[in-house]
């Protein structure tokens, strides 16, 4: 009863430390390219964001959120991908496993827009409309996909290959429906007949290949190896008043992300963000708050080691913060050492050694307060003295 | 788990007979899976006089349109639904008297169907 009663504690400890640090983990993650500039710079949340993937299924939602074309839609915000969406057909497997620039480039660009309205602070009365425009593209993606990937193309090919051969054997061997389809080609207004026999045909063909591909491509993750570098950017217009004559930037942002991730499960990512704000609140050397313009620039870099399948996790992190404008605050650094043993989804030993903005030096998680623990039992209980 | 048949391509293809060579190309979009294969035959019944495989966007050579007249060019391409559930095909046949570009596309119901795209030509004189 009591080694129970010890293992869920124990068991309970290491959940709610994992937890703990997790919520108090401030990392790499801040600085991240957000998914759709636009609605980001907005506050739109990336569920609200309208991703048509066809001209036509684009030109309804504008049409739709405009009341038809007669004004500027209201807290919408939208993201396309022009390669996939104008392009899309000319784009075959081929280039799309390519790592040439002009293809990275081309297939990784997005183009997002978002508009708000709100009122304008101080003069809360007053109505203010911000139009946001973002863009974001893959520079470089990774020279190839990872083994298992690979693997599992190369299965689900073969399978098509064998699908491809037997269904052509099939349509040839039925020379009724060989015949149904000359007599298509000298009347094709007359193709009734054959769309019947065709329907039937495909019904009662069958081939185990379909099951294989279908096993092969389900879930299937196009993760790639090799050097990454994506560039985001995206700025904030806003319309004072409604009005298109009276206008101002109020932010604007460009994240540059590189890395290199090995197919061992070792990874490299760094993150550069220059972000600006002309209109911003900030408090001066002396506890004042003033108003203007400011500059940040921010960078940041992970190294990860994380095997697949190994239960093991070690990182180092580092991160550089600078205010270019109004150069008030000296540039700082912080620096993480991480170390975690996972023994389930939701349990595991951490380990983080660092130093923190302001210097100070840094030992954390629950491996630490484990120590602590650990080194309590057994002490002897302090007396009062009589 | 399916197979869905788009609709077939079908048509003749004009010839200018002064000897000039055909050449078939198809392009399989969306980055999706693919494999292709063709023939040409004089008849339903007889043997193919040319046959191999469509890779997307490599141009096939079929001969000159002199040795080609009469005959029926067939090609089969399936295509498998892996990034997303479209699929399209563009098939391109130049040399004839016309130049024949025609895109095809059809939706797949999931990721992992197969689309069987036909498409069925007649070299004529006229």
């Amino acid at each position: 009863m009591k080694t129970t009663t010890l293992f869920f504690l124990f068991v309970g400890f290491l959940t709610c430390s994992e937890l703990y640090a997790q919520h108090r983990q401030v990392n790499l993650n801040m600085l991240a390219a957000p998914a759709t500039p636009a609605a980001a710079l907005l506050g739109f949340s990336p569920s609200v964001v309208d991703k048509p993937r066809d001209a036509s299924e684009f030109l309804a939602s504008v049409v739709n959120t405009t009341g038809g074309l007669s004004g500027l839609p209201s807290d919408y915000a939208v993201e396309i991908a022009p390669a996939w969406m104008l392009t899309g057909h000319k784009i075959d497997s081929k280039r799309f496993r390519s790592n040439k620039l002009n293809d990275n480039f081309w297939q990784g660009m997005t183009i997002s827009a978002a508009v708000g309205h709100s009122e304008e602070v101080p003069d809360s009365l007053k109505p203010l409309t911000q139009v946001a425009f973002g863009f974001k593209t893959s520079i470089l993606r990774g020279h190839r996909f990872s083994k298992k990937t690979e693997e599992r193309l190369a299965d689900a090919q073969t399978a098509l290959r064998n699908l491809n051969t037997k269904l052509k054997a099939y349509l040839d061997a039925d020379l009724e429906y060989q015949q149904l389809i000359d007599n298509a080609i000298d009347n094709p207004t007359d193709t009734a007949a054959l769309n019947r026999y065709r329907e039937k045909m495909y019904q009662s063909f069958e081939a185990e290949e379909l099951q294989q591909l279908e096993e092969n491509l389900r879930d299937l993750r196009f993760d790639r190896v090799g050097f990454k570098l994506d560039l985001t950017a995206g700025l904030v217009q806003d319309f004072p008043g409604g009005r298109f004559g009276n206008s101002r930037v109020s932010r604007a942002g460009v994240w540059l992300t590189t890395g290199y991730e090995w197919e061992q499960g070792f990874s490299f990512l760094g993150i550069a963000r220059y972000l600006q704000n002309p209109d911003a609140n900030y408090t001066d050397d002396g506890g004042t708050l003033q108003q203007g313009r400011i500059r940040t620039f921010d960078a940041g870099f992970r190294a990860i080691f994380a095997p697949i399948e190994r239960r093991f996790t070690v990182s180092a992190e580092g991160l550089y913060r600078k205010m270019t404008e109004p150069d008030l605050l000296p540039s700082s650094w912080r620096f993480t050492f991480n170390a975690e043993y996972k023994f389930s989804p939701n349990m595991c030993l951490n380990f983080s050694y660092g130093r923190d903005f302001d210097g100070v030096v840094t030992r954390d998680g629950n491996v630490i307060a484990l120590l602590s623990l650990f080194t309590g039992f057994g002490n002897t209980k302090p007396m009062m003295e009589k | 788990m399916a197979l869905i048949p788009a609709f077939p391509i079908l048509g003749k293809c004009p010839l200018k007979l002064d000897g000039s060579p055909l050449t078939l190309r198809v392009i399989v979009g969306q980055g999706q899976l693919n494999e292709g294969s063709y023939d040409i035959k004089a008849t339903v019944k007889s043997p193919p006089s040319a046959s191999g495989i469509v890779q997307s966007g490599l141009p096939i050579a079929l001969g000159a349109d002199t040795d080609l007249v009469g005959q029926r060019l067939s090609v089969l391409i399936t295509v498998a639904a892996m990034l997303s559930l479209d699929t399209s095909i563009t098939v391109d046949l130049t040399g004839g008297k016309t130049d024949i570009h025609i895109v095809n596309a059809t939706k797949a119901n999931q990721i992992g169907d197969v689309v069987a795209y036909e498409a069925y030509f007649r070299f004529t004189k006229t």
